[in-house]
């Protein structure tokens, strides 16, 4: 590191102008997720586009696997997801072709008893319940289910089947 | 997948007839959803624990051919109880980016090892030899205190504690850390100075046994998810009293839910605690026969620096500002006092002080001070904040209302942060509404096992397992016994903690840096000197990892690990709850478990080359001494490896059987190339440790049956809530309350201005039995003012930065960046920040940005009414984004208690970029 601090130090005596900086290389192999020297700042990143079409007209993405949430094919900016005001269900409780509609699942409630008499735990899900409206503490669909910037190509193939 | 919307309606539909026949769903619809259990296509599905957050949701994860092909949250769990958040889906797929670490890399130059040169694989006994090699140079040159380990929250239970010993009881060096350091040591702190004992008392039942859920710098919508679902279903169905608060520096998802918003200064939640305390005290809202039977107050030295480098100006001396006069006690006419930071070395001392010195030290927090210093949102009306914080002391206050008030990282990454961990359960002791259901003060954790293995193994550089201390020479008795160590084995002198350890890598006095489960080279603050140190000549720093990253690029050795669901495990969550599971499918390639590159390394050591006389600056002489003639009467040789010593001679009484009811057909590749069932031998032994004395874990087998049991496990059961004794073992009926944590239950007597030497110590506790554990035991009303930061905006440097995670994405992105669903979901970090501000500096929605502080720069977008909205003045950045790294940017400023870093808050400015 000396040695490299006193070439850093010679090259800012010679190139003033430039700035000195750009001399140290780091981290610079093409591995990792960014293939660049990681003491520089990254080339310049592509903005995010998550569609540009009224979400009526997106098409559903496929799902990774059975049972994984889908994906939100369309944009959410200034959609309200909230407790009192969900714009996501406005559309998607009562669904209806092709729009994916609420599951069941959505609509159950986990049933659990803690008691002192269970053992060894006293903490226990008896069972799960199917209620009329859907399940309060999924008021935070997003938690679940993410927009997608289909302009961006993965990162790294992922080779789950 | 061959996945239709037929299937799904068909499968709902009849899932739904079941539930109106009056069929009791179980299993839920969610495996109607999914698929039967073990189903036509055959997919075996097992048990495991999620990844990820603090949370610890159990999942249930499905294999076919050697490969997981689908996950869901495990429906009997009592976490998640069959849910999970976006990240818990995508466990399935971070196994399998193309880019997996399958072979070990060292960089070299002519077909040797050399600081400059290429990364070229190697196999795995050449990668041990060298760092046999290294190691042994460095120990020989500097003696233990020249190498260190770094780990995380997010090592196995088994790994930790193998590492740990490995390190403590074979290198005789206590240089081993974890992130977690970074993470939750201000919350330990905390627990150890007002109860004696480690992790919270209650637990996530408290959600739905509570009126009121407070949140102090937590986003658990983002960082919680599915405690959130919880949090949100007790909010939304639990009826009007259940009120939800959101205190934070700026809005963010949690606000969605919340009552009561409110927007503080960084720092000043030290004053709103305070004003709470008085509040309580001022309206007669004390429960004073809780307070006078199970507690006693407290204070400690304020000049305790900031954990910067002892160089730093801050270090020696600082000048008071005008709100730190005022809530220090010298009032305004104080501004400006030079105070000599005298309290630097031991920040952690407190003594007991009485009633009326504490109502003196509150005496400032009056609802004008205190609304004037913290309101963090310039376009929010004095009044308004003021009747909001007057809104939030009356749910402390309101007799017969249950409060939790739940934090993380706002106040545990602070430079006070010990203190604020502190003044959270001040506010609950004086209110009586602590360790009954539904009323606690509950520190969450961030990371995966945290607790379980960075905490409850102790694998930091002043720790032993279950609590015990390198410092305690009783309890590095109680170690060596248990681990059958020559007397003096334990090396008395703590180790350095994390960030001294990097600074320690910079300046050569450490050489050797072996990381695991984790990204230092992405999380430490002040990166620029990070890599430095990487690169310095001298240094060798090996990187065990599932895929490259940041830190393997800056390594020398690269070495590939098994991850999660590739090995046998354990993790325990931020409830005190463990669970394990089994490898569910092989790794790739070479790639093998972190534990089982610790016991090949520890092959290559014999006791004689360890156990000798060794220098420790600081240990009595600048020496530890020599065990070997000790060890020799135990019967060891010194030929003896340190593998055969300390892992193989106490495991070889656990075989392993692929056949056996516990393997349940799967396997394990570390127990079949040790020879043995190393993760149950490992468990076996830890378990030792905490048995007794209120840390009592389970036999292993007993954890594959269900989704985790709450420690203490006693007499076959969990304790959901601790100290209390309805239900925690350790109290005697009668009792009510004994908060029974062993540490520092003696201590002296004194006023605000410090201890008085002549009085005799006090004693916090009536009695022992006969195991020494402690009867009508006493937990600690603090007192601790309000501070500046070291650092706040000023003139150039004219915005705070505070960084963090989203929901999308694990910390470093070392895996989340690589599911294409989470990458597109949120690709970049960006920059949050108000439109007013982006407008005065020329900045419309999208637009790159430099930011900049003292210590580096980076480049990203600014994001206006994105998910965090800023008030003006702060901006919020990620720090998941390898390409965004922010941590070029942050402080290495730390509560000088907890040595834990405060990225929440240091001064940057925002320009164009030219």
């Amino acid at each position: 590191m000396k040695t490299l601090k006193a070439f850093v130090a010679l090259s800012c005596g010679l190139f003033l102008l430039i700035g000195c900086e750009s001399e140290v290389k780091i981290g610079c192999e093409k591995v990792s997720l960014r293939t660049d020297c990681v003491n520089k700042d990254a080339l310049p990143l592509p903005a995010p586009k998550y569609g540009d079409k009224p979400a009526f007209e997106s098409k559903n993405l496929d799902r990774s696997y059975l049972g994984a949430p889908p994906q939100i094919p369309h944009s959410v900016v200034d959609m309200v997801i909230s407790p009192e005001t969900n714009m996501c269900l406005d559309c998607h409780f009562p669904g209806g072709d092709p729009i994916p509609a609420l599951p069941d699942s959505h609509k159950t409630i986990p049933k659990v008893v803690v008691d002192r008499a269970q053992r060894p735990q006293v903490t226990k899900v008896v069972g799960h319940q199917l209620t009329e409206d859907y399940d309060r503490g999924r008021y935070f669909c997003v938690q679940c289910h993410v927009p997608q910037a289909l302009n961006l190509k993965p990162l790294v193939v992922n080779q789950f089947k | 997948m061959n996945w239709t919307r037929r299937d799904f309606v068909k499968k709902s539909l009849a899932a739904s007839a079941a539930v109106a026949a009056g069929v009791q769903l179980t299993p839920d619809l969610q495996a109607a959803l999914t698929n039967s259990e073990n189903g036509e296509n055959g997919w075996q599905w097992e048990r495991a624990a999620c990844r990820f957050c603090g949370t610890g949701c159990t999942l249930k994860i499905a294999t076919k051919n050697d490969k997981i092909v689908a996950v869901k949250g495990d429906p009997d769990a009592p976490v998640n109880r069959g849910l999970l958040c976006v990240k818990g889906y995508y466990n399935a797929k971070i196994l399998y980016g193309k880019d997996r670490l399958t072979t070990p890399l060292l960089r070299m130059k002519d077909g040797q090892y050399h600081k400059e040169g290429e990364f070229k694989p190697i196999s795995w006994d050449k990668a041990f030899d060298v760092m046999a090699e290294k190691i042994k140079g460095t120990l020989k040159a500097k003696g233990p205190t020249g190498i260190s380990m770094f780990g995380s929250g997010q090592y196995t239970v088994d790994e930790g504690y193998a590492a740990n010993k490995l390190m403590k009881a074979g290198f005789r060096s206590n240089n081993i850390e974890p992130n977690a350091r970074h993470c939750m040591a201000s919350a330990v702190v905390g627990f150890i100075q007002v109860f004696g004992i480690d992790e919270p008392s209650g637990n996530y039942d408290d959600i739905e046994a509570t009126d009121s859920m407070i949140l102090w710098g937590a986003n658990m919508a983002e960082m919680h998810p599915i405690l959130w679902t919880r949090v949100a279903r007790r909010r939304l169905t639990g009826g009007d009293k259940i009120k939800v608060v959101n205190l934070s520096t700026y809005r963010n998802r949690s606000s969605d839910l919340s009552d009561l918003e409110i927007i503080f200064k960084p720092n000043t939640d030290l004053a709103l605690f305070n004003y709470i305390a008085k509040y309580l005290i001022d309206n007669d809202a004390v429960d004073w026969d809780f307070v006078n039977k199970h507690t006693i107050f407290a204070a400690g030295p304020k000049d305790i620096g900031y954990g910067l480098p002892v160089d730093d100006p801050r270090e020696k001396e600082i000048k008071l500002s005008k709100a730190e006069a005022i809530a220090q006690g010298y009032g305004p006419e104080g501004e400006g006092k030079v105070i000599p930071q005298n309290n630097t070395a031991k920040p952690v001392k407190h003594w007991a002080i009485n009633l009326e010195e504490y109502k003196k030290a509150l005496e400032p927090y009056t609802l004008d001070f205190v609304a004037e210093l913290a309101k963090g949102d310039k376009s929010e009306s004095l009044e308004s904040f003021k009747k909001k914080l007057v809104t939030l002391a009356e749910l402390y206050a309101e007799k017969g209302r249950k409060v939790t008030s739940f934090w993380t990282m706002g106040m545990n990454q602070h430079v006070r942060g010990s203190w604020v961990n502190e003044l959270a359960y001040s506010v609950h002791l004086l209110a009586g509404k602590q360790a009954t259901p539904g009323n606690g003060a509950f520190s969450l954790t961030g990371q995966p096992s945290a607790c379980g293995t960075a905490r409850e193994v102790g694998t930091f550089s002043h720790r032993l397992p279950a609590d015990l201390v390198i410092a305690n020479p009783k309890h590095r008795q109680t170690s060596e016994d248990i681990w059958k160590l020559p007397a003096g084995t334990i090396n008395p002198k703590p180790g350095s903690h994390a960030i001294k350890i990097m600074r320690q890598l910079g300046a050569g006095e450490i050489n050797f840096f072996w990381s695991h489960v984790a990204n230092p080279f992405q999380d430490y603050p002040k990166l620029n000197d990070a890599f430095d140190a990487a690169r310095r000549k001298d240094n060798f720093i090996v990187i065990s990892d599932v895929y490259p990253t940041v830190s393997t690029k800056v390594a020398d050795l690269v070495l590939p690990s098994a991850m999660i669901f590739e090995k046998w495990g354990a993790y325990g969550n931020a409830e005190r709850r463990t669970q394990h599971w089994r490898e569910q499918v092989p790794p790739p390639g070479e790639a093998k478990a972190d534990v089982w590159q610790y016991l090949e390394l520890a092959k290559r050591f014999t006791i004689g080359e360890v156990w000798g006389q060794q220098p420790v600056k600081g240990a009595k002489g600048d020496m530890i001494p020599e065990v070997l003639s000790a060890a020799k009467a135990m019967g060891y040789k010194e030929s003896d490896t340190l593998f055969k010593v300390l892992f193989e001679n106490p495991g070889k009484e656990f075989p392993w059987d692929e056949s056996s009811t516990i393997a349940n057909g799967r396997r394990n590749h570390v127990a079949k190339d040790q020879g043995y069932f190393v993760q149950k031998a490992l468990w076996e032994e830890y378990r030792k440790f905490g048995l007794g004395h209120g840390h009592d874990l389970a036999p292993f087998d007993e954890y594959f049956k269900l989704a985790g049991l709450r420690w203490p496990v006693v007499n076959g059961q969990e304790t959901p809530w601790r100290y209390n004794e309805d239900y925690d073992p350790y109290v005697n009926k009668g009792e009510k309350f004994n908060f029974y944590g062993p540490a520092l239950k003696s201590i002296l007597q004194g006023d605000l201005t410090g201890p008085d030497k002549e009085k005799p110590k006090v004693n916090l506790f009536a009695s022992k039995d006969d195991h020494g554990n402690i009867r009508g035991g006493k937990a600690k009303i603090f007192f601790r003012p309000y501070a500046d930061p070291p650092e706040m905006p000023d003139a150039e440097y004219d915005l705070w930065l505070c960084t963090g995670r989203v929901i999308e994405h694990w910390h470093s992105g070392t895996m989340t960046r690589r599911v294409p669903e989470l990458y597109r979901a949120v690709p970049h970090a960006t920059i949050a920040m108000h439109k007013k501000d982006a407008k005065a500096k020329g900045f419309k929605n999208g637009d790159m940005a430099k930011i900049s502080s003292r210590r580096g720069h980076v480049q990203a977008r600014i994001e206006i009414d994105g998910r965090n909205k800023m008030p003006q003045g702060s901006i919020f950045v990620a720090w998941f984004d390898e390409h965004i790294l922010i941590n070029k940017l942050t402080l290495d400023q730390t509560c000088p208690m907890s040595k834990q870093t405060d990225y929440k808050k240091c001064a940057v400015k925002i320009e164009k970029i030219v």
